[in-house]
């Protein structure tokens, strides 16, 4: 009996598109947060569906998942830098929509 | 259609509406519940995938991390209902997002039409009720590392990724201590008044 993995890549893609349309339609920078953090996982998913497929040699497909774990690390520094970011700014101009924000136009 | 690939669709289909609404819903409260649903849905995935000690990790790190983030800083930059926008949606932004939706459609699609479809070969039963002891030896040696297990991913990371461990490592400190300098109360010296100046 096999396994599709064909559904997890249409789900990675999903994610991805998803989240990307997030970032770009969102104002406010809470969600351009959330919607990386769903690129970031439709990207994790993909990575661990090609190692799955390679199972058969166990070195390389430990591989992927190494990475995805290392990608899981660096996302959650990157949100708490992010939401750092976001308290700091809120602190400055007492919002965060992101349109707002044109203090580095020249 | 395997008994995998059923689970794999329901909960696929299941995360992905739930990462629709993330981006769509209106109220940050709601789309930060949206968004665990769907980092939970990740790790089922990462489950039927064999990836089980991933799947804690995920759970661990983003859904009881992150998650909770995000609800602490809703907390601290106060979500009244003025924040609560709708999105005047900018013509650019349409425009890319066509442009990106098509490029990411077309390459899945090209992919997954031209392509061999990409199929393993699903485990059979995970555990054997035959207690370990009555097990003889050949039947040990025949139980391969499973791929994985935390066994082999933990021996992977730190043998062959122990450089890029111990970069994370000093990374992850460099972040705590930068968000702390990033968000001290800044104490304004306190300029004795004597009145007389």
């Amino acid at each position: 009996m096999t396994q599709s993995l064909d559904i997890f890549l249409i789900l990675s893609l999903g994610l991805f598109a998803i989240g990307t349309v997030g970032v770009l339609i969102r104002r406010n920078a809470l969600f351009v947060l959330m919607s990386i953090e769903l690129m970031l996982n439709g990207a994790t998913l993909a990575l661990i569906t090609f190692s799955r497929s390679h199972a058969s040699s166990p070195d390389a497909a430990t591989t992927g998942q190494v990475v995805v774990l290392m990608i899981i690390a660096v996302a959650a520094v990157q949100a708490a830098v992010g939401v750092a970011l976001l308290v700091a700014l809120y602190r400055s101009v007492n919002h965060i929509e992101i349109d707002k924000l044109g203090e580095l136009k020249g | 259609m395997s008994l995998h690939d059923i689970f794999a669709l329901l909960i696929g289909s299941l995360t992905l509406s739930t990462a629709v609404m993330v981006v769509f819903s209106r109220n940050a409260v709601y789309a930060t519940i949206y968004l665990l649903l769907t980092l939970l849905g990740v790790a089922c995935e990462f489950v039927l995938l064999q990836a089980h000690f991933l799947a804690i990790a995920q759970v661990l790190v983003y859904a009881g991390s992150i998650a909770v983030l995000m609800v602490f800083v809703m907390m601290m930059v106060g979500f009244g209902e003025e924040h609560l926008e709708g999105f005047e949606v900018p013509g650019g932004a349409i425009i890319m997002v066509f442009v990106f939706g098509g490029i990411l459609v077309a390459a899945g699609g090209v992919g997954l039409v031209r392509g061999a479809p990409l199929r393993v070969e699903a485990p059979t039963s995970v555990t054997s009720s035959v207690p370990t002891h009555q097990k003889n030896a050949k039947q040990k040696k025949a139980q391969a590392p499973v791929y994985g297990s935390i066994k082999v991913v933990g021996k992977h990371l730190i043998t062959h990724g122990i450089l890029a461990f111990e970069v994370i490592a000093v990374m992850l400190l460099m972040a705590i201590i930068g968000i702390m300098m990033l968000l001290r109360e800044r104490r304004v010296p306190v300029v004795e008044d004597d009145g007389d100046l």
